[in-house]
């Protein structure tokens, strides 16, 4: 599918947002960033006359990708999450604009505000620049988590996302998903079999149901000198289990090699779990922790089992994504020592 | 029969060819960057080939351990490409037992031992400064 050139979306943006701040609107340079795998991303300078986001500002433009990863949102339900999460206080880009069809015909697309820093995980945790952000992350981190899990299913007014219905516990829905995923996996894997099987046998009981920003890993952060500046890629957004996010942030492959900080690379799992405990009032769950760290390794294996199926099937021809797929026997090994070593 | 340079040597060749002759050369970040997997592959396909004649045996002997009685043939006697269909065929019957809920948490836990130990065998060459030690946080 071709793109929309940067000339005819630069007409496009400056009409729409004419119409949508009553006065004129110049847009300055465009640049394609590298988006994911589910969005594309631009980064847009703009000039604006009227309304309360008058003056020159840098935005970056997320619209819908052709492609959808399971299980994930489209800007209009990510757009949503946002606005509530920042309403709730949590550091998160400001977003404006929601419209479908700007960039692709029935493709949602919003602007958010452009915040300068450092997000590549594997900087975030070893730049010697950002030493002193170090320091905070941890705090800075808890303390974002715990906003986000200040949203119930109840209290986010309206938010329409997965999970939001009753009966179905978190684990359950989790355990579906990566059941499905393994299901369609090319050639069955012994070890992720056994680690499905270990889930079932070991889910959790009685779980709470809590906002989960179901991404919140080092790499998806903006970091400045003093700390955290932004929480960013909701897609994977959702109602569920609160330590899902605990466990996902401590995932060995987002420590980007700073195996003894569990902590997405930045801190100790007691230093990160007290100050969680001590922003949010709510325990964390050692068990709970453990068993959603078994279930993020295998989930992040087998999805990079398909990122490599993405090139085997001749739809990408990215040489890195073979090369992650041969990296998912990395966290198949990780799920399997968890479980035997039996303590979070 | 060609063999030699054999395969792990082919590989070893040219991956030294792209990190030493062609990636100082490439002033692009992306393709630099792309250029590194694709020699890191070759070595890691140089470091299985190497491997997989030891390799598979230990493996399939392991299996033929875990689930007696299933006729599969001598591991040391097989050629690499008929034990790699035993060892599929083990592991599938392994999979038909787990789904069927027909082993016990003292065979799970041999099976996720064997599992395990297969796993550090193949990341001695997918990803050799892994650390596969128990004490990790």
């Amino acid at each position: 599918m071709a793109f929309v050139t940067p000339r005819e979306l630069q007409e496009r943006i400056e009409r729409e947002l004419s119409v949508r701040t009553g006065g004129p609107v110049e847009v300055g340079a465009i640049e394609r960033l590298a988006g994911g795998a589910c969005q594309e991303l631009y980064q847009v300078d703009l000039e604006v006359a009227n309304g309360e986001a008058a003056g020159r500002r840098r935005m970056v433009l997320r619209s819908d990708a052709v492609r959808r990863l399971p299980g994930s949102l489209d800007r209009r339900e990510e757009f949503a999450v946002m606005g509530q999460a920042r309403a709730a206080a949590v550091p998160t880009p400001e977003v404006r604009w929601l419209g479908c069809g700007l960039v692709r015909e029935g493709a949602w697309a919003y602007f958010m505000d452009f915040v300068e820093g450092e997000s590549i995980g594997r900087r975030v945790v070893k730049r010697p620049e950002l030493a002193g952000a170090r320091l905070r992350l941890a705090a800075d981190l808890a303390s974002a988590l715990s906003r986000i899990h200040s949203l119930s299913p109840s209290g986010a007014s309206g938010l329409a996302l997965p999970g939001a219905e009753a009966g179905k516990a978190p684990a359950e829905v989790a355990l579906e998903f990566l059941s499905s995923m393994l299901g369609r996996l090319p050639t069955p894997r012994p070890a992720l079999e056994l680690v499905l099987r270990w889930l079932l046998d070991e889910a959790p009981s009685r779980e709470e149901r809590t906002l989960v920003h179901g991404d919140f890993r080092t790499g998806n952060f903006m970091v400045g000198p003093d700390g955290l500046l932004a929480v960013l890629d909701w897609e994977f957004a959702h109602f569920g289990n609160p330590m899902e996010d605990i466990a996902w942030l401590c995932v060995r492959d987002w420590r980007f090699g700073e195996l003894d900080k569990p902590a997405g690379g930045l801190a100790s799992r007691d230093e990160f779990y007290r100050a969680y405990e001590r922003a949010s009032g709510r325990p964390v769950r050692r068990d709970e922790v453990r068993w959603w760290e078994v279930l993020g390794n295998a989930r992040w294996a087998a999805g990079s089992i398909f990122q490599g199926e993405r090139y085997l099937s001749g739809e990408e021809s990215d040489l890195e994504l073979v090369a992650i797929a041969r990296r998912a026997v990395e966290m198949e090994f990780e799920a399997l020592r968890l479980i035997e070593k039996g303590r979070p | 029969m060609i063999d030699r340079p054999d395969p792990p040597a082919l590989l070893d060749a040219v991956a030294r060819f792209l990190l030493e002759d062609l990636q100082p050369q490439v002033a692009d970040r992306r393709l630099a960057f792309r250029l590194l997997i694709a020699a890191n592959l070759a070595t890691t396909l140089a470091a299985e080939l190497r491997t997989e004649e030891e390799r598979t045996a230990r493996e399939l002997r392991r299996w033929q351990e875990l689930l007696p009685g299933i006729e599969t043939g001598d591991a040391a006697r097989m050629p690499v490409p008929e034990r790699a269909r035993a060892i599929r065929a083990l592991e599938a019957e392994m999979a038909a037992r787990l789904r069927a809920g027909r082993l016990g948490p003292d065979e799970l836990r041999r099976m996720r031992a064997h599992v395990r130990q297969s796993l550090v065998e193949s990341l001695g060459f997918v990803n050799p400064r892994f650390d596969t030690s128990e004490e990790i946080e």
